[in-house]
């Protein structure tokens, strides 16, 4: 059975007596240890997609299991739950707590985890030995997000999902992440999902979703992805 | 434009919309802010506003004119004419001791008469008097159940003051409220002890006398009350009339004086003329009391007379019965004796008879047997000559037989000897024949004895025959003496009968003569008796006679007492006609030229008081709303402030997109701006009406005037605070909104930079490793945005400043009494007698109580008006001895301050300081009777109910020449007893009044200050629900700060619990942060505001109980717990997606 796994999903947003068709018949299944992109226009349904994969929301029909078990059948605990110990958020705006420090934003995330890695260590190894102390006001936007992966590796997830990782950042640094993420996926074997508009990403995934008018239109395996350095967009 | 106008506008609807809860918070403490603020300063004007119509409608005095010696109608009339005088009326007023119907209590009331149109009364309930012994009462202590009841004019009152009533009872027909008793004092009086309990309004029916005590007088034109031009005008009214009543009164007062004079020149010509008649009364009396003994002294010597001459029969007549006594008892011996002889002698014929009987009765039974033994003599004789005949016969016949038997015993024997002899002698033949032999020998014995007893028979006959024939010659002759002795018995009997007869006529004799004798006696007897019965009427008649006089002595002698006891009167009556005449004589000649008083307004207690106790509100008023306003207006700049500051990024659209500021501008600030009018609109319309009508029914508790408030819309205070607020409020948004614009749109596009982070302080301590990073959030976001940290402070810490002061009020208000009698009044009762008590009395009194009583202080109280400085105000005065210091503890702070020396006086706190006096002022009292106090204040003490001086007694003696009269007592009751025993025991004492325990009085006046009890009740409920209403704002505020931040963590997979912690924590620490600022800012503001509260009677101490400390954080941190209850729904709605969107 593959890791990640998404069977007919839908997602019905109700607002009043509009209904919105986010998702429908979404279908598609991650192996453990893959780099992942889903792409698609905006608007297609990617970060509902994502919301629903990170336990953010609930879905209308279908089912999406991990790792053997059925996420779409959670209830809000075990969704918080599952929040907390095997999914690993990167936001496109980092989403720190502009009150801690990088080590204690990382700190804070490791705190309520089953299993957290060594914050120090997890920000070295995103490059940032220098900056612990920091707060994320002093930091570069790429040294943010660094700590925002940090914060997210340390929880040692199952599931690394990154929205738009690079969107705030400017090509090289978006660069310089992107190639963090992938390194970060292939040391550690763990399954890292990016969420991305732009296609030129693609080269660098073991798996390309492609998402358009809020369904999942194809999933190739790309044989050889590109190492990040090389490819230019 | 249209399009664009309409999109803003839609803009501002939504911008409501989606924060409808900040909008409504803002909203709401405008309204409470504003309506605080305008409710209670408008409840001074309403208090005001209500005061001036009540005293309009009822047509208040403006004046009040009095004089020694009162006015008549023609003064009135003249004061009618007066140009300056709108109005006159004349009022008779007098204080009499009275009691209710079923109660012994003396109480003092003031009796005033029913007036027609100045100072009319309110009734508010029951009905208007009919007849002059119909009341209407006092409206503050009564309500229907006083209907029906009777006032009893106690006659213990002066004779003046009951020949000044028609009546003596009083039946309550309605209750009242007055203009000249708006509040609870009702004055003072010189009678009772000097404190008038209460008023009573009759017709002027009721009353008889012919002046009016006053003149109440009003003026033309339309004056605020307790304006300055109203008081000027009074006072030039005043300084107008004064000189036309002094001559009026003097006029009075020669007319009086003339009065007078003639009067007491009748009163001397009828004294003359009572002397005379005195005189020749006495004179009449006494020749009359002379006639009357003269008589009495005839009759006493004709009564002696007769008396003798009674006295003198009545001697006769005892000798004349003596004598009669005596033949009567010479004739019973007589009698007596007759009747002996008679019985003697009968005895004795008796005896001689029964002899004659008796021997005549034994001779003929002689008589009888002799001839009975005759009778048998006669027979025995024949007999014995028969028997020995027959004797003789048998004798022969026998010796006959011994014969023949001699003859065969010889035949025999021969046979025998035959036989014998005979050798055939047969032996049986001898055997028979002796036999035969024998036999025949037996019967020759037997017949020789028979022949032996016939020979002596025949003797014995014999010799019986010859004594029979010798007996009967005997009986013979025994016979012929018997019939001798008979017939001399019948001989003797003769004889007795014929003396019998004999002694019969001689005794008869003598009956009849003594018969005769006793029927003479018995005649005397009755002669006598007829006499006796004579003179025994003949005594009655004297005896009577002699009572009679005997009476008439007495009669003479109570007449004699009598008409001395009359005369004495008389003279005495005539003295004393003397001496009152003479005293009056001495008032005329002492008689003093009359004082005349104008009075407005302002000496009216009542008057004062409306306008104090407003002021009481105003000082609150001054306080709490000014600081109310000030955290309201705070929370709402930093809501605009932080609104804008949130919309920036909108700001920055709107700009670029080519709108101009001013438009921009605009819709921010409509939205302050309307939040402001429309906050302000509900506020000072809602808080005009709520505010005065709560603080006017708490005032009810001690003033009387209507129960209704008139409510009026201060329209220019309600428009400049709304325009006031929206203005500054706008103001606020513009200048936040232009920090804004000022810069460009492409910087406003972008988040605003986040503020550096940066190390707090606390971080360099070495605890702070081990704080929670959740902690470690907590401070650094509490520290870090310093806005936002002082606005918590001010708004949390000011709504506990407030619950503080609030609570804090309440702790020195409601047990002010307690403190006042714990501290300062120590003692346990306050004895009011009806009189002073001299040396003896206190002595008695003190003896009385010597097993109750620990110690007991007379001295002597009494009510003056203090002026100093152009001010006046009533305080009561104590001239007591050093001992005092026993009852009360004159203090200053811990300074203990002894007793005041002579000339001097300490005085409480409150009058001091609502005078403005200070130590080594002189002061001026003055009494009812206009008598001056000249006084050195030399202490001045803490005291907390009631406005008093002390001085001692030798100070009164120093400057009016005599001791003041000692009539109060006050009593420190032993430890074992109990107060109220012990007061029942007091007030049932002779010349007691009545009694005040301290602790009764305590529980009262705790109730009369009910009244700001409620005053803090309603700011401290207003307080809570600000605490309530700045922390949901701002922590909602916060939360909608940072609704991405709460967002990341519950992506992160925080739980609710974990979130909601993250939070409030911050907000509850704050909250306890902010409570404790407003704790600290409390104590002062509470000083500030009992500094700002002037009550008359009551000083007030700030003072605050451990438990209102507690209270106030609790009630604090309960808002908040209830806010942060409020807003974890909402934190639960915070959608996740919110992270992944961009910074607005």
């Amino acid at each position: 059975m593959a890791f990640v796994e998404f069977k007919n999903v839908g997602k019905v947003y109700k607002m009043g007596e509009v209904s919105i068709n986010a998702l429908h018949d979404a279908t598609f299944t991650i192996e453990r240890g893959e780099l992942v992109v889903i792409v698609g226009p905006s608007g297609a349904g990617k970060t509902t997609l994502l919301n629903i994969l990170g336990g953010m929301d609930t879905l209308t029909s279908g089912q999406v299991f991990l790792d053997g078990q059925e996420i779409s059948a959670f209830n809000k605990r075990q969704l918080t739950n599952y929040r907390r110990n095997d999914v690993g958020f990167v936001f496109q705006f980092y989403n720190l707590i502009g009150n801690l420090t990088a080590l204690e934003n990382v700190e804070m995330a490791n705190q309520i985890s089953k299993a957290p890695l060594n914050a120090e260590d997890v920000l070295k190894s995103v490059g940032l030995e220098q900056r612990m102390k920091n707060f994320p006001s002093q930091l570069s936007g790429g040294e943010q997000q660094r700590v925002a992966i940090a914060r997210a590796l340390a929880k040692n997830p199952k599931l690394l999902l990154c929205d738009e990782p690079t969107g705030a950042l400017d090509y090289q640094t978006g660069k310089a992440i992107l190639k963090l993420l992938q390194d970060t996926g292939r040391e550690n074997g763990m399954t890292v999902v990016i969420i991305t508009h732009n296609s030129a990403l693609t080269a660098m995934a073991d798996r390309v979703i492609r998402v358009k008018n809020g369904t999942v239109i194809s999933e190739t395996k790309n044989p050889e992805p590109q190492n990040i350095a090389e490819i230019e967009w | 434009m249209v399009m664009k106008r309409n999109v803003t506008a839609k803009n501002l609807r939504r911008s409501i919309m989606k924060s409808l809860g900040r909008y409504i918070a803002i909203v709401a403490i405008i309204a409470l802010g504003a309506g605080m603020f305008v409710g209670l300063l408008s409840t001074k004007s309403d208090m005001i506003a209500t005061a001036q119509k009540y005293m309009d409608e009822q047509n208040m005095f403006d004046l009040r004119l009095l004089s020694t010696y009162g006015w008549s109608d023609k003064e009135l009339e003249e004061i009618k004419k007066l140009p300056q005088v709108q109005d006159a009326e004349g009022m008779i007023e007098l204080d009499v001791i009275v009691h209710r119907d079923g109660d012994t209590e003396e109480l003092v009331y003031r009796l005033h008469s029913l007036p027609q149109t100045i100072n009319q009364v309110h009734l508010l309930g029951g009905r208007m008097p009919e007849t002059p012994d119909e009341c209407l009462v006092d409206g503050f202590y009564a309500d229907d159940s006083v209907l029906g009841t009777q006032i009893v004019i106690s006659d213990v009152n002066d004779q003046d003051t009951i020949d000044s009533l028609a009546g003596d009872t009083l039946t309550v027909v309605g209750y009242v409220s007055t203009p000249i008793y708006m509040d609870m004092s009702r004055g003072n009086t010189t009678i009772g002890n000097g404190t008038l309990t209460s008023y009573v309004y009759v017709m002027p029916e009721a009353f008889n006398v012919d002046y009016y005590t006053e003149i109440a007088v009003t003026i033309p034109g339309n004056y605020a009350v307790y304006s300055d031009a109203f008081t000027d005008a009074m006072e030039e009214l005043a300084d107008k009339l004064e000189p036309d009543l002094i001559l009026m009164a003097k006029d009075r007062y020669l007319e009086l004086k003339n009065k007078a004079e003639q009067e007491y020149a009748d009163g001397m010509a009828e004294y003359e003329q009572g002397k005379k008649d005195y005189e020749e009364g006495k004179a009449k009396a006494e020749k009359e009391l002379l006639d009357a003994k003269e008589e009495l002294l005839k009759g006493q010597k004709e009564l002696n007379d007769n008396w003798a001459v009674l006295i003198d029969g009545e001697a006769q007549i005892q000798d004349a019965q003596d004598l009669l006594n005596q033949t009567s008892q010479q004739l019973t011996q007589s009698a007596t004796d007759l009747a002996d002889a008679k019985a003697e002698a009968y005895e004795q014929l008796a005896s001689a008879y029964d002899e004659l009987m008796t021997n005549y009765k034994t001779v003929t039974t002689s008589l009888a047997q002799v001839q009975s033994g005759l009778a048998q003599i006669d027979s025995g004789i024949p007999q014995l000559e028969d028997g020995l005949s027959q004797l003789e016969s048998g004798i022969q016949q026998i010796d006959l037989m011994i014969g023949v038997l001699r003859t065969s015993v010889g035949l025999t024997q021969s046979l025998l000897d035959v036989e014998k002899n005979s050798p055939f002698a047969d032996a049986q033949r001898i055997a028979q024949l002796e036999n035969q032999l024998a036999t025949q020998q037996q019967k020759l014995d037997d017949y020789s004895t028979q022949r032996q007893d016939l020979i002596d028979t025949q003797a014995t006959y014999t010799q019986q025959l010859a004594d029979l024939k010798q007996q009967k010659t005997q009986l013979e002759q025994t016979k012929k003496d018997l019939q001798d002795a008979q017939a001399q018995i019948e001989l003797g009997m003769l004889e007795l009968e014929s003396s019998q007869l004999q002694t019969e006529n001689t005794f008869a004799a003598a009956q009849a003569k003594l018969d005769a004798a006793v029927l003479q006696l018995e005649a005397g007897q009755a002669d006598l008796d007829v006499k006796k019965q004579e003179l025994q009427s003949a005594r009655a008649e004297l005896e009577d006679a002699r009572k009679k006089i005997s009476d008439a002595w007495v009669e003479y002698h109570k007449g004699l007492n009598q008409s001395y006891i009359e005369l004495n009167n008389a003279l005495k009556d005539l003295q004393d006609a003397k001496k009152q005449l003479d005293d009056g004589k001495k008032t005329i000649d002492t008689m003093e030229e009359p004082d005349v008083f104008l009075l407005n307004r302002n000496t009216n207690a009542g008057y004062l008081a409306v306008d104090n106790n407003s002021d009481i509100v105003a000082g609150v008023s001054r306080v709490f709303p000014a600081f109310f306003l000030l955290v309201a207006a705070l929370v709402c700049i930093t809501t605009m402030t932080r609104m804008v500051d949130e919309e920036r990024t909108q700001i920055g659209t709107l700009k670029a997109l080519g709108y101009s500021n001013q438009s921009i501008v605009n819709k921010y600030l409509i939205y302050s701006g309307s939040a402001a009018v429309l906050g302000c609109g509900i506020g000072v319309v809602a808080g005009s009406i709520v505010f005065p009508k709560i603080l006017w029914a708490a005032y009810g508790i001690i003033l009387c005037l209507t129960p209704h408030i008139e409510l009026q819309l201060n329209w220019p205070l309600c428009i400049a605070v709304v325009l006031a607020y929206s203005v500054v409020s706008m103001l606020v948004t513009w200048y936040c909104c232009r920090r804004e614009l000022r810069e460009v749109p492409a910087e406003l596009i972008r988040p605003k930079s986040p503020a550096a982070g940066k190390k707090i302080l606390l971080e360099y301590l070495p605890f702070w490793k081990k704080i929670s990073f959740l902690n470690k959030v907590m401070f650094r976001n509490v520290f870090r945005y310093r806005q936002r940290f002082l606005m918590m402070l001010v708004g949390i810490g000011g709504c506990t400043a407030l619950l503080l002061s609030g609570f804090g009020l309440r702790d020195s208000i409601v047990d002010i009494v307690d403190y006042q009698f714990a501290e300062v009044s120590t003692y346990d009762m306050e004895v009011y007698f009806a009189e002073g008590q001299n040396q003896q009395a206190q002595e008695s009194f003190c003896d009385t109580l010597r097993s109750d009583a620990e110690d007991i202080l007379f001295y002597h109280r009494t009510s003056m008006e203090m002026d100093f400085d152009g001010k006046t105000k009533s305080i009561d005065l104590l001239a007591a001895g050093d001992d005092l210091r026993n009852y009360y503890h004159l203090h200053q702070g811990k300074n203990d301050l002894g007793m005041p020396g002579l000339g001097e006086m300490f005085i409480t706190i409150g009058a001091a300081d609502a005078m403005g006096l200070k130590t080594g002022d002189t002061v001026v009292l003055r009494n009812s009777d206009m008598q001056n106090l000249q006084l050195t204040i030399t202490g001045i003490f803490d005291n907390n109910v009631n406005n008093y001086g002390i001085i001692l007694p030798q100070t009164i003696q120093d400057q009016w020449g005599e001791l003041p009269e000692m009539q109060m007592a006050l009593i420190n009751v032993r430890e074992n007893r109990d107060i109220h025993e012990v007061g029942a025991t007091i007030a049932g004492m002779d010349h007691v009044m009545n009694i005040a325990i301290s602790e009764d009085i305590a529980n009262q006046v705790g109730s009369m200050l009910d009244a700001l009890d409620l005053v803090v009740i309603t700011v401290v409920i207003c307080a809570a629900l600000l605490a309530i209403i700045v922390l949901y704002n701002l922590t909602n505020i916060s939360i909608t700060e940072r609704v991405r931040e709460i967002a990341t963590i519950k992506v992160l997979g925080f739980y609710e619990k974990e979130t909601a912690a993250y939070v409030f924590k911050e907000n509850l620490f704050l909250s306890a942060l902010g409570a404790a600022v407003g704790l600290v800012g409390g104590i002062f503001l509470l000083q500030f505001i009992i500094s700002q509260i002037k009550i008359d009677m009551v000083w007030l101490d700030a003072r605050l109980k451990p438990l209102s400390y507690l209270w106030a954080v609790l009630l604090t941190m309960v808002s908040a717990c209830i806010v942060d209850f409020l807003l974890y729904f909402k934190l639960q709605k915070i959608n996740m997606a919110e992270a992944l969107k961009s910074i607005e």
